[in-house]
């Protein structure tokens, strides 16, 4: 009797010091956004174990916007940008491509989406204060759209046209909450794809 | 008539004539910026008339459809897009600065221009008069 009220609470403690140890992780991770999707790279399972055990530890689907959520700024640019896509998660892009985009909003690849002065700058240093850090990727800085980083098209040249471009449930790559279930929640985990007509992708 | 539906219908008047007094208070400061009279046929050409605009073929039903109820869809993102008019979509023009940015937006993009107060007043005109 003894014994096994022994083996439980020594298995309790292992489970409280992993779910604690998976939550320091997770608050690194929080500040390396690039290094969590360096590690989603490697596709392999242990990326989905420990994502389905951080949810348990964290109980929340949300950690990897929670940084950002506590910028005062978060709310007019997810309400600004919002408004006609979805509010891409701001370390996409690096710095300097985030600034050239927002001195152009009156022609914003093809769209006018110009906002007065003030709204504008609030929006364009939330922006900066949460851009890639260009040491993890250089290349990101010469780009204007997300699609077109290294990054983006590392992870998606698998995926043919008929998927995405021509596919009327999809039609771009720019509509990333289209395949991606979780994206609103700042969650591209592979095991959350579902492209419409397709199903889930598995590479 | 049921319970609930007296509730709903309750709880959905005072929407409705906020929308309405919007309208109305945009209205009035277009006359104020020197418009005359707004039409309602007027308002319903400038929407249903496309434009050639940077090589392509755009009109304010490129992304909002020909009917003002219906849900629409961005012409280049596919997201949806609430039905413009106030009958359907009661938050629909109450708030007059979300107003003036979408009329600077859209209106550039689809007129290639800013639209003046006396369009603005025709085209909110026809969409005020449109039910479901």
């Amino acid at each position: 009797m003894e014994k096994t009220l022994l083996i439980l609470i020594s298995l309790m403690l292992g489970l409280t010091a992993s779910v604690a140890l998976l939550a320091g992780h997770d608050e690194r991770e929080q500040g390396d956004y690039h290094e969590y999707r360096e590690s989603e790279h490697d596709d392999d399972d242990d990326d989905d174990r420990r994502g389905w055990l951080r949810r348990i530890a964290s109980g929340s689907e949300t950690e990897q916007y929670r940084y950002r959520g506590q910028d005062p700024a978060f709310g007019t640019y997810s309400n600004e940008c919002g408004d006609c896509h979805m509010a891409y998660p701001p370390d996409m892009l690096a710095k300097e491509s985030w600034r050239g985009l927002m001195a152009n909003l009156e022609d914003h690849f093809g769209d006018n989406a110009e906002l007065d002065a003030a709204t504008a700058g609030e929006i364009g240093s939330f922006l900066e204060r949460h851009a890639a850090r260009t040491t993890g990727e250089a290349r990101t800085s010469q780009h204007a759209r997300i699609t077109e980083t290294r990054w983006f098209r590392a992870q998606h040249h698998e995926i043919p046209a008929r998927m995405v471009k021509k596919n009327p449930g999809v039609k771009s790559f720019s509509r990333c909450e289209a395949c991606h279930t979780r994206a609103a929640a700042g969650r591209f985990n592979e095991h959350d794809v579902r492209i419409p007509g397709y199903g889930y992708w598995d590479d | 008539m049921n319970k609930p539906g007296l509730i709903m219908i309750f709880l959905m008047t005072p929407l409705s004539f906020a929308s309405a007094n919007e309208i109305d208070s945009l209205l009035a400061g277009y006359r104020n910026d020197g418009a005359a009279e707004f039409s309602a046929v007027r308002g319903k050409l400038i929407w249903t008339t496309p434009r050639n605009i940077d090589g392509e073929q755009r009109a304010c039903s490129s992304c909002h459809t020909a009917d003002p109820v219906a849900s629409g869809k961005h012409v280049k993102t596919g997201k949806p897009i609430e039905p413009i008019a106030a009958s359907a979509n009661p938050e629909r023009f109450t708030d007059a600065a979300k107003t003036e940015k979408w009329f600077r937006r859209n209106c550039k993009w689809t007129l290639g221009r800013e639209c003046t107060a006396q369009e603005k007043g025709d085209l909110l005109t026809w969409l005020g008069g449109q039910r479901e």
